[in-house]
């Protein structure tokens, strides 16, 4: 006989919540995508380094905080705000387990569901929505009196320890977001947020649903769920990787891009600019591809197009025409020593040497002839002393005047040659050309040929003053030329230089951004790969919670698929009705959406590296069918295997379910009596279902004694046990200071009765408790030994079954008291 | 009694897959008719259930479900108590309530045929 109700597999708790993180393997990612990168063939060694390079180091801590730092809810309190005025405390049952919070509509209950979110997150998804300034300005209580600082406030229980951890926020203004936050330790020590939650991990796991999310989970968020999952399946390293890779990429064409609008601007600014070098700049520029040579070549003045005018300007510039003061001294020269010559003709000097040399023959034949007879024309003594001397005179004359005929003959060739060597021959670079400048020098050098010193010095005076001339002009023009080529290129060649500096840079990063994307496209199917392998298990689980909801809808839920990059992906959800595929908004009703949303929502907050041991969600129920409101109260139960589940609704039959099903939940109703006065109060929890079900099978007379006798002690066992079970819960917690896990490490290895009463009032469950049990409840340890053993007295008549039901309940509660609870539940407990 | 309680879903299965005449009534109160038909089936698998364990057992149909979970497993008994539950609210006609949908009339009917063969396998036996 199953006495015991056997546990049903729960495919939804299959994974252990304090296995190692299913993420865990984090840390293997980087090593495996080195693995592939080393065994990736097609990859150019250039990519191969840049990913190398880009793989991101291992982030330490993971996406969670570890299990020990599980958060659980002890009470949510809110004052003044929203449907609540004066100060009122939702109290939560230790440990996982489902509670219903049950109240009419606006009986303040959401109003609690929104107090946890915001004192714990700090937001509230209504502040977001589109009606979000309405809602801002509603979120003060109307009912509370000026004085009352308006605050929620949850009280955690939080890490290893389970120590109690107070967050309450105060408003301070009217405006939603002028808020205190006050965290305090058991002591009442102030805290650190920061250690008491971790901000990523809220964000990741996000243990809340509002109301207002449930509809708008498909067409809303599916992106930042997309985001969410990413980081929660530890792919973070991944999503960083291929945004560093991107972010290459990015730049990359950033950088490709300024060197194109710098072109551009540049080309721009050149073809207003009338210089050989802007042309030369135009033509590398225009190109399809840039010529960086020439314009590397072209700043540093090494191009022969640009530069042959620009040495011709500049050699304009540097010209140097005839000296015309050296000319004009060498030309008065030359005319002096012409005019010095023609007195003294040379001729006349020869004559004179020849009458000299006569005379001189004729005085030699006087002397030796001694005779006075002239020998040439026979006349008699006139060749005297007197003629004589006078011959003598003449002869010195003569000489003299030949010497002076030969020096002037000299100085007029030395002038000659002075003035010619005064005559620049035309320049090489002029050689050849047309212009004016160039027959003028031409003119200039002809004068070389001309010997005759008149003529000459006429010629060098006209020809240099002219040539002079055309060279100042030539020079000046060109001169000013450059001058105005440089002006204007001076800053066009600053920019050209910048110019070259982000082509080069553009030049790398072309050949950067090739192997970038070629990365991507590498990194894209590992990227997916991994993302649905790490996925999977978690595309399973919404699939069973929406087969839960949903068995008789005629939709289906496939696959759970990330698709898209991260930062830009979505969850895509593969929908079929009646065997054909459909866009998941269109074909769903209501309740269907709201139970996809439950899908997705829960895998995501229950994952194991979640460090939140709660969730809280805002009337699910609400346009579910009632087959749907049964699977959600199996899915619920799923959850609270090993989680504290909050469920807010308004409707009964998430009730009605709970209790025809058997699933063990704690019901708190909400109430509100005017002016927002609201009080809470428990209506059921498992240990009054399980007292309500004995009781009621033990007041019928028309039950046989064997099926009672059967019956009845397993219904009363199962109060008792669930006693034993909420008070070991709060007295490991508050006394021994356990956290979750040890307390259900502790719990699950309960086994008989007498354990799970030694586990509740003692603490330990291999210590005997029956002093304990005595002391509280006199008799009682004689059933606990009854429910051990199975032998009960026999229960023959309704009274005699009463009375066990009596008895059970009185130890209940009695075991209940020790705790600190069961006053509050005297409702039905005691008979 | 069990081959009754078979015949019952059959019966049940062709008013929700109707073929000629049956087929002309509307599909809500047909399913109406097979919810009935269901409950009948699955009381008269409790019957047949009881019978064998205690000839004289409660008729209060509550307590036996109730008890069930002592005898043919929690999972049977809380399901048998929530289908029955949901067929029973299914077959009552209130004018201000809409008929129950085939499709969940059919998803019960395949609930029930489930508890009917759970039940038939007789007590003791767990599920």
């Amino acid at each position: 006989m199953a006495e015991q109700p056997p546990e049903s597999s729960h495919p939804l708790t299959a994974h252990d919540p304090y296995a190692p993180d299913a993420s865990g393997s984090v840390g293997s990612l980087r090593e495996l995508l080195l693995a592939r990168l080393d065994s990736a063939s097609g990859l150019a060694p250039e990519t191969r380094e840049l990913l190398r390079e880009l793989l991101p180091d291992e982030q330490t801590g993971g996406s969670g905080g570890s299990p020990e730092g599980t958060v659980q809810l002890r009470s949510i309190t809110a004052a003044g705000w929203r449907g609540i005025g004066p100060r009122t405390t939702l109290e939560l049952p230790p440990g996982p387990g489902l509670v219903i919070v049950a109240g009419p509509n606006g009986s303040g209950k959401s109003s609690f569901a929104e107090a946890a979110e915001t004192a714990i997150t700090g937001r509230n998804s209504r502040w977001e929505g589109r009606r979000a300034r309405d809602w801002q300005g509603g979120w003060r209580n109307l009912h509370t009196p000026d004085g009352v600082t308006p605050e929620v406030c949850v009280e955690l229980s939080v890490g290893e320890r389970g120590e109690p951890v107070t967050v309450r926020r105060t408003w301070y203004g009217t405006k939603v977001d002028e808020t205190r936050t006050q965290v305090m330790g058991p002591d009442g020590a102030e805290r650190k947020w920061e250690e008491v939650i971790d901000a990523k991990a809220l964000d990741l796991a996000r243990p809340f649903l509002p109301y207002s999310e449930l509809g708008s989970m498909i067409n809303g968020t599916l992106g930042s769920l997309h985001d969410a999952f990413f980081r929660l399946l530890g792919l973070e390293l991944l999503a960083e990787f291929d945004a560093r890779v991107k972010d290459v990429d990015t730049e990359c064409s950033q950088t490709i891009k300024q060197r194109d609008t710098l072109t551009a601007k540049l080309l721009d600014e050149l073809s207003g600019l009338d210089d050989p070098r802007a042309r030369e700049a135009a033509q590398a520029l225009s190109g399809t591809k840039p010529d960086l040579g020439r314009i590397r070549a072209l700043l540093e003045s090494r191009t022969p197009a640009a530069e042959a005018e620009l040495a011709r300007l500049r050699q304009y510039a540097g010209l140097t025409g005839p000296d015309l003061r050296e000319t004009a001294g060498a030309v008065a020269r030359l005319r002096d020593a012409a005019a010095t010559a023609e007195e003294a003709r040379y001729g006349s000097a020869e004559d004179a040497r020849r009458l000299a040399r006569l005379l001189e023959a004729a005085l030699e034949h006087r002397r030796r002839s001694r005779s006075a007879h002239c020998p040439v024309c026979g006349s008699e003594d006139r060749l005297d002393r007197a003629w004589s001397e006078r011959a003598r005179a003449e002869v010195e004359r003569l000489q003299a005047q030949a010497a002076d005929a030969e020096a002037a003959r000299q100085a007029v060739s030395v002038a000659v040659r002075a003035v010619h060597d005064l005559v620049q021959p035309v320049p090489v670079w002029l050689r050849g050309e047309t212009s004016g400048l160039a027959a003028l020098w031409q003119e200039w050098a002809w004068c070389r040929d001309v010997t005759h010193p008149r003529e000459l010095a006429d010629r060098v005076e006209r020809a240099a003053a002219a040539l002079d001339e055309a060279c100042r002009q030539v020079r000046d023009e060109a001169a000013g030329r450059l001058a105005e080529y440089d002006d204007a290129w001076q800053p066009t060649a600053v920019r050209l230089a910048e110019w070259l500096a982000a082509a080069q840079a553009a030049e790398a990063a072309a050949e950067r951004r090739r192997h970038a994307r070629k990365a991507r496209t590498w990194l894209r199917p590992i990227i997916d790969e991994l993302r649905e392998e790490r996925l999977r298990p978690f595309a399973h689980q919404s699939q069973e919670v929406w087969q839960r909801l949903c068995e008789h809808s005629s939709v289906t839920l496939g696959s759970v698929t990330l698709a898209g990059t991260p930062g830009r992906g979505r969850v895509v959800l593969d929908v079929s009705v009646d065997d054909r595929s459909a866009p998941a908004y269109s074909v769903m009703s209501q309740g269907e959406l709201h139970s996809l949303a439950l899908s997705l929502f829960l895998p995501r907050a229950t994952h194991p590296a979640s460090p939140f041991g709660f969730l809280v969600i805002d009337d699910p129920v609400q346009s579910m069918d009632p087959d749907k409101v049964e699977g959600l109260a199996r899915v619920l139960d799923a959850c609270a295997r090993d989680r504290q589940v909050i469920v807010f609704t308004h409707d009964t039959r998430l009730q009605q379910a709970v209790a025809h099903l058997g699933i063990q939940a704690t019901v708190l109703r909400v109430t509100r009596q005017s002016n927002s006065v609201v009080s809470v109060e428990t209506l059921t929890d498992p240990v009054e279902q399980a007292l309500a079900e004995a009781r009621a099978v033990s007041l019928d007379p028309g039950l046989p004694q064997d099926v009672a006798d059967h019956v009845l002690p397993a219904m009363c066992r199962v109060a008792v046990e669930a006693a034993c079970l909420e008070t070991a819960r709060r007295r490991l917690r508050d006394e021994h200071g356990f956290g979750l896990r040890a307390v259900e490490e502790r719990v699950a290895s309960l086994d008989r009765t007498k354990t799970y009463v030694a586990l509740a009032l003692l603490g330990d469950g291999r210590q005997n408790a029956r002093d304990a049990v005595e002391r509280i409840c006199p008799g009682g340890w004689r059933l606990v030994e009854a429910f051990n053993s199975g032998a009960h007295a026999p229960l023959p008549g309704v009274d005699d079954r009463k009375r066990l039901v009596a008895r059970t309940a009185a130890l209940a509660q009695a075991i209940r008291r020790t705790g600190g609870i069961g006053a509050a539940d005297s409702t039905g407990g005691a008979r | 009694m069990t081959a009754s309680a078979q015949a019952l879903v059959s019966a049940a299965d062709r008013l929700l897959n109707p073929s000629g005449a049956v087929a002309s009534l509307a599909p809500g109160l047909r399913a109406r008719a097979a919810a009935v038909l269901l409950r009948m089936a699955l009381d008269q698998a409790l019957d047949a259930y009881w019978a064998r364990v205690h000839p004289s057992m409660t008729r209060i149909g509550k307590h036996r479900m109730l008890c069930l979970e002592w005898y043919a497993g929690r999972d049977t008994a809380r399901r048998c108590r929530t289908t029955w539950l949901a067929l029973s609210a299914a077959c009552h006609y209130r004018a201000q309530e809409l008929p129950p949908a085939p499709a969940e009339i059919h998803a019960r009917l395949v609930e029930v045929t489930a508890l009917v063969a759970a039940l038939h396998a007789g007590p003791g036996t767990a599920p």
